[in-house]
């Protein structure tokens, strides 16, 4: 613990040297009464209490850091996926992609804001933003690795139609790229308003909802890290596995409904929480996966390109083209497993729902 | 808000440094006394002092191993402020903390 305190006083002081002079008396004076405290978990916190107290006073300073740090991670990212020198047909459609992408998770927090309000007074929503919105940006990196390994496979390639690869390369370019971008941002956009202050959603519905589908999600990727079942044990157990995952992480978020629910009252707040509970699972298990799949492409499920079975197998186009195409079926995820938790989320909200009792004397009552 | 511009936590400080109002206070014993935490205590004193309501000064002498600690009292306005507050009962705004201060 004291080890814990002297890290807090060193921020705290670090933090009170960004301030301006007339402010930085109240960060010292936080601190010097820290002396004061016993030795503890409460010293502990009232350093931590401090921190805040500073971060409160520098509000101005941080917005201009936050800018700053979007900026310098949007211009990585960018650098990291331009791909300069590709021949690939696609590739200038892919880069506008990636910059329309950054600007979109840039921008999005301000313009919810504006509608929907600040992130909502509790602790819990801005934990679950903190998290789900940073889960939503790491898929701009994963994609990065993702189309720099599976799409390598296409430079320098020698197609017998070069024209019609060209426009299918192309098309399938500005396909992908409006869809991953309405899908992103739809989950960018959602992960905001339901932290937000006017929707309210409840700090029980966010917590439940959020962390059983982050469960849900990391035991999907305990199961299949490589895109498939772990080759472990005999067939018939690897053949029960997928339908046992599913029903598995089906029953996620009926749970989560039926427990909000049967806490809040509220049937909305039980679909909110199954609703969350899928895109949560969907988003963990896609942006642990795919750099997996792409840092061990051996142990991805092997996709011929070629049928024949007397033509070798294994080769590098095989390897980037199992799992360009294994990482597709994560974007069927991304799309249904929200929709399906807000199905069966609804189910169990309403297998929970509040009934009204009929008491013989009184009519009517309101019960559970 | 409890009273007019007033929230029960600011009116609880104001109560804690009226109880004694020529003496100076260490925030750690305004602290204990309201039981609020730092991140709280010390926006209100801001803004208090703010307002003119409160003074701040550090300890005069240089103690051995320590810094020197922030002392805290009301100003003249801001005794006038707090005997202005409709029946302020320190209790009640500690209970009203209490309910308010959650997670």
């Amino acid at each position: 613990m004291g080890l814990a305190c002297r890290a807090l006083g060193v921020v705290l002081l670090w933090l009170v040297s960004f301030l301006p002079r007339g402010r930085q008396e109240w960060g010292e004076a936080v601190y010097a009464e820290a002396v004061a405290v016993p030795a503890s978990g409460e010293r502990a916190r009232w350093l931590a209490g401090g921190i805040r107290v500073v971060a409160g006073q520098a509000r101005l300073g941080w917005r201009s850091g936050w800018w700053l740090a979007v900026a310098a991670a949007a211009t990585l990212a960018v650098r990291a996926g331009w791909h300069s020198g590709s021949t690939i047909p696609s590739a200038r459609i892919d880069r506008v992609f990636l910059i329309l992408l950054v600007v979109l998770l840039g921008l999005a927090p301000w313009v919810v804001r504006v509608i929907f309000g600040p992130v909502a007074d509790n602790r819990t929503a801005r934990v679950v933003r903190t998290a789900a919105y940073g889960l939503v940006c790491a898929l701009v990196p994963v994609l990065i690795v993702l189309s720099g390994y599976a799409g390598a496979r296409f430079e320098n390639m020698h197609a017998m139609n070069p024209e019609r690869w060209r426009d299918d390369m192309v098309s399938g370019a500005v396909g992908s790229s409006i869809l991953l971008l309405v899908l992103i941002g739809a989950y960018a956009v959602a992960v905001l308003i339901m932290t937000a202050r006017r929707p309210a959603l409840s700090p029980v519905t966010l917590s439940i909802g959020a962390g059983s589908g982050a469960a849900a999600g990391l035991l999907a990727y305990a199961l299949t890290p490589f895109g498939g079942v772990l080759h472990v044990g005999p067939f018939w157990l690897r053949l029960l596995a997928y339908p046992a995952l599913f029903v598995l992480l089906g029953i996620v978020p009926i749970a989560a409904g039926i427990a909000v629910t049967g806490r809040t009252g509220r049937t909305g707040q039980g679909t909110a929480a199954g609703l969350l509970a899928g895109a949560a699972a969907a988003l963990v298990v896609t942006v642990l996966t795919i750099p997996t799949m792409v840092a061990f492409p051996t142990h991805v499920p092997l996709k011929w390109a070629n049928p024949d079975p007397n033509v070798p197998h294994g080769t590098l186009y095989e390897l980037q083209m199992s799992v360009g195409d294994t990482a597709g079926r994560y974007l069927a995820v991304l799309i249904l497993a929200p929709l399906l938790g807000a199905g069966l989320g609804a189910w169990g909200a309403e297998a929970r729902r509040p009934r009204p009792t009929i008491d013989g004397a009184r009519g009517v009552t309101a019960g559970v | 808000m409890v009273f007019s511009g007033f929230s029960a936590q600011t009116v609880a400080v104001l109560a804690a440094l009226a109880a004694a109002p020529a003496q100076w206070r260490h925030g750690y014993d305004l602290a204990r006394e309201t039981g609020l935490k730092s991140g709280t205590l010390y926006p209100i004193l801001i803004r208090l002092a703010e307002r003119g309501l409160v003074e701040a000064c550090w300890e005069e002498e240089q103690p051995a191993g320590r810094p020197r600690r922030h002392l805290y009292r009301l100003t003249a306005a801001g005794l006038a402020t707090h005997a202005a507050l409709p029946a302020a009962r320190p209790a009640r705004a500690r209970r009203l903390r209490l309910a308010g201060e959650g997670a």
